[in-house]
């Protein structure tokens, strides 16, 4: 009578979900821990993002080269000791760990063998980042944003299971917005690009100059496109990204690729930018991707495969705002219904778990659209007024503090 | 001073653990008008009037259901807040002191002028920042809470600059409240009879003992030792349902029945009270009951426990006791870590009828008044001390020393030399990897202020290469206070002392960081000879 319940027979499963030191794959990181809570999993994350200073701080306190490397492999192994004692605290069924979690062959194993499924959902291009060679083995399970031949890649370097996951949107983040006048001048413009100075995104951008494209992120400055770069070229964050999004008539979504003239030569991934651009129910023109039409349908996602195909597009385009609202409305449905991470969350657990463990059938958080955020909502107030002053006022305080009472974060 | 505004926005335990820090200031300031803020839900306190001048009541509730009724429109409840700031009045307090560490209560306190803030608030620059020492280690001690060295009344007391009395805890209880609890017992025939008190509620479910074990608790007491009556609030009914159909033995329940007053008569009247770490808990503490506390979960009685020499604390003996902060328990074993039998020893410990027992998965305590403070500290009654309990006396010695620490105005105390009871703790290779974490927190943090000293004399282009070379020492400090908890409290308290450096003239920065990096390094090395004696 005293003791806690057993686990039943069916119960959602424990996840852990371990991001990297830095890099983009913290936001996925946060993105899945938040879509398996919505699914009714015990979720913990482990979020490194602190950690990131300090592996930053390390060489700059060195001189040789050798010892930078070596202690910041000494470091990761430090927070890879934290992942173990955080799961032996925590007990999950299932560590999720996203590209460049810090977990080595010792720390897997050691989770292996007290229990725990540990999966890899590498979000990165195998062939820029290629360090899944040496840690295919360590996992019970390799999700990965590309298809084969990558998955028989991962097969040969010892991955017991390999996974076709392509990335996602976060729908509770990722929303249109309704802008003030003031935003609309700021975000506005017919054709923009968010994202950072990849030398073939260069390339292709300076055949628009004429169609005066912003260029949004960090690096424009100091390129040949300097004159185009939005906000001084300084780095964006989401919620300045959504309102580009919103503002723009035709957003460019262009794959990075490093020394190539042009489009990507290996397109077969599809990057995060696809999906959030889509849940954001903006317009985008996005390079041909081979795994698209899997993902959407012809009138859901418009694609160009030259430079003077995006040109054309963007000239019939902005000429038809109907089309572009028709096509964004379904390639909006289209993201909630099948590309949220609550749907990448739920592939992963049935892959890796046994049939007891159950998520919740109810997606209605992630499936339905959320509603737009509201100009006049507490968050927003608040953050007009922090744009308007450099420091804290009586009002912005008092908006904070409903703002807590509201959240119930007390 | 002639105005003080105390915050205490936490629940009516910490209310109550309050009431030693309000005397004092009525002590050391007897002109000064002073007030008390808590949440509207906790109005109603059972703190004795004469404590304070004006309770003020922070509208919670109110605000959110403004917040509710008309989500979309946020104007009315944004009125009203301000409408109750206002009413503070726009004479700033001479001292306002912040005893929660919640970003709400800072927001609170950032609303409200005042000459000095102690404790948590948010700067004109919007970041969170702690003033005051001791309110610091609260906060960077919460993390590492089972090796937390201080009792929660004596931080308190020392944060708002009050030395420590022999009054303990009060409790306002009425001539109409007494007179409640004389009518209960009359009529029940138990006029002149002992009681034992037993409260089987706590706020969380970690924390509760279960009702089948206070039932079997209550069956293995012999009737001489005294009746049973069940207290606590009408949320404890379900419980004592499950305690009474296991009862074997005549039980008076009286949950949902008293006020607090009402209870603290109650209690006043009773020999012992059998509790989880509760609000009613500290209500025996002040109606001067001795207290059985069995603790499990997230509770640490180190810092939350009775506050009393005269107490007995049951702690679980498991590694994962107490809970981190923010974990979450599957398992709850410390729930039932004690057992009956054991239990009934310990309550006749507690009552003077034998000595204290060795029982089985867990551990018995005892507080002591510990010199030259008189703070209260918990150490095994009987069995082997742990290395923790070496580290939390160490490090209680090191912070005591080298914090501002009022003197105690009243009050015996057992002397810090008296260390019978932890004579034998140790565990040498743990012990050994503390100590090369403590050298490395002395030789880094050393390094650090060495280096922060040159600042200002050197030229703008060094002056970056040693910002960067004294981040790189700060981030490192930070990692090991991650690796070995016994220094987290430690670089933590580092951590918010340098983050609460308000200043833009780099000769104050160098100077206020520099300072904080040598006491880091006093503390370090003030540790390391603590637990290597």
């Amino acid at each position: 009578m005293d003791r806690h319940p057993a686990p039943s027979a069916s119960r959602p499963p424990r996840v852990m979900v371990v991001g990297p030191i830095f890099g983009g794959s913290l936001e996925t990181a946060r993105s899945t821990a938040r879509a398996c809570e919505s699914l009714g999993a015990e979720t913990r994350l482990l979020d490194f993002d602190a950690f990131g200073a300090g592996w930053h701080a390390l060489p700059r306190l060195l001189a040789s080269d050798t010892h930078k490397t070596h202690l910041q492999v000494e470091y990761a192994k430090v927070l890879g000791e934290v992942v173990v004692a955080a799961a032996f605290e925590w007990r999950p069924d299932l560590v999720i760990a996203l590209t460049q979690a810090p977990l080595n062959g010792s720390v897997c194993a050691r989770l292996r063998a007290g229990g725990l499924k540990v999966v890899l959902w590498f979000v990165e291009n195998f062939r820029v980042l290629s360090y899944w060679k040496s840690v295919a083995r360590d996992y019970d399970a390799v999700f990965a944003i590309q298809d084969e031949p990558f998955l028989q890649m991962l097969r040969d370097a010892g991955a017991p299971k390999a996974v076709y996951l392509p990335t996602a949107c976060d729908p509770e983040r990722h929303v249109p917005v309704l802008l003030n006048d003031s935003e609309k001048r700021h975000f506005g413009a017919d054709v923009s690009f968010a994202g950072a100075p990849y030398f073939n995104r260069q390339r292709m951008l300076l055949g628009l100059l004429d169609l005066h494209p912003k260029l949004w992120g960090e690096g424009w400055a100091s390129t040949e496109l300097s004159g185009l770069a939005a906000d001084g070229g300084r780095r964006f964050n989401l919620d300045k990204m959504i309102r580009i999004f919103a503002a723009t008539k035709i957003n460019l979504n262009i794959h990075s690729a490093n020394h190539v003239e042009g489009l990507d030569p290996d397109p077969d991934y599809v990057n995060p930018r696809t999906f959030e651009l889509a849940a954001c129910g903006a317009f985008q023109l996005v390079d041909a991707r081979l795994p698209l039409p899997a993902l959407f349908a012809d009138d859901e996602m418009v694609t160009f495969r030259s430079i003077g195909e995006l040109r054309s597009q963007i000239s019939h385009y902005l000429a038809n705002p109907d089309e572009r609202a028709a096509i964004s409305a379904r390639a909006r449905a289209r993201a909630f219904a099948q590309h949220g991470f609550v749907h990448r969350v739920r592939r992963i657990v049935e892959e890796t778990l046994p049939a007891e463990f159950h998520l919740r059938a109810d997606e209605n958080a992630w499936t339905r659209p959320s509603q737009t955020v509201r100009s006049t909502s507490v968050s927003d107030a608040i953050e007009v007024l922090e744009r308007s002053s450099p420091t804290l006022t009586r009002n912005e305080a008092m908006l904070r503090l409903l703002k807590h009472v509201q959240d119930g974060a007390l | 001073m002639r105005r003080i505004l105390v915050l205490q926005l936490s629940r009516m335990g910490d209310i109550l653990m309050t009431g030693p820090l309000l005397r004092g200031l009525r002590r050391e300031h007897p002109s000064a008008e002073i007030s008390l803020m808590v949440m509207d839900s906790f109005s109603t306190t059972p703190l004795p009037p004469r404590l304070f001048d004006h309770l003020v009541s922070f509208p919670l509730e109110n605000l959110a259901r403004l917040l509710a009724d008309q989500s979309a429109d946020w104007a009315p409840a944004l009125a009203h807040l301000r409408e109750f700031v206002d009413g503070l009045g726009s004479v700033p307090f001479d001292f306002v002191l912040n005893l929660s560490h919640t970003d709400t209560s800072g927001l609170i306190a950032s609303l409200i002028p005042a000459k000095r803030h102690v404790g948590f608030t948010l700067r004109a620059n919007r970041s969170g920042a702690i003033d005051g020492g001791w309110m610091t280690y609260v906060r960077a001690a919460a993390r590492s809470r089972e090796l937390m060295s201080f009792h929660l009344v004596d931080l308190f007391s020392w944060a708002g600059g009050v030395g420590r009395d022999d009054a303990g805890l009060e409790v306002d209880i009425t001539p109409a409240d007494h007179q409640w609890a004389e009518r209960f017992l009359v009529t029940r025939g138990l006029e002149g009879r002992p009681l034992i008190a037993m409260m089987l509620g706590a706020s969380t479910e970690a924390k509760r003992w279960p009702a089948e074990r206070f039932a079997e608790l209550a069956n293995a007491l012999a009737p001489h030792l005294g009746e049973i009556i069940l207290v606590g609030g009408s949320g404890e009914q379900a419980l004592s349902s499950t305690f009474l159909a296991r009862a074997t033995r005549r039980v008076f329940d009286c949950t949902g029945a008293a006020s607090l007053g009402e209870l603290a008569a109650l209690l006043h009247r009773s020999r012992l009270l059998v509790t989880n770490d509760t609000g009613p808990m500290h209500v025996a503490v002040a109606a001067g009951t001795r207290v059985v506390d069995i603790s499990s979960g997230p509770v640490s009685a180190y810092e939350t426990g009775p506050y009393g020499p005269e107490h007995v604390v049951v702690e679980p003996e498991l590694a994962c006791y107490p809970c981190p902060v923010g974990s979450e328990c599957n398992h709850f074993a410390c729930r039932s870590a004690l057992s009956a039998q054991d239990a009934a020893a310990v309550v006749l410990f507690a009552l003077g009828e034998r000595p204290a027992p060795v029982v089985t998965n867990a551990r018995v305590l005892q507080g002591r008044r510990c010199s030259p403070s008189g703070r209260i500290e918990f150490v095994p009654a009987t069995g082997g001390a742990t290395l923790n309990d070496l580290i939390r006396v160490a490090t209680g010695r090191v912070w005591e020393r080298t914090l501002d620490t009022p003197v105690r105005v009243a009050g015996d105390c057992v002397s810090a030399d008296a260390d019978v009871a932890l004579a034998g703790a140790s565990d040498p290779v743990r012990l050994a990897a503390i100590q090369t974490a403590l050298a490395e927190v002395v030789r880094e943090s050393q390094a650090a202020a060495k280096e922060v000293g040159t600042l200002t004399r050197v030229s703008p282009v060094k002056q970056r290469a040693i910002s960067l070379s004294v981040q790189g020492r700060f981030e490192r400090l930070l990692a090991l206070g991650e690796v070995e908890r016994a220094v987290h409290a430690l670089v933590t308290f580092l951590r918010y002392e340098i983050g609460s450096i308000d200043a833009s003239d780099l000769a104050v920065v160098a100077r206020l960081q520099a300072a904080a990096y040598e006491a880091t390094s006093v503390r370090g090395k003030l540790l390391a000879e603590g637990l290597a004696g």
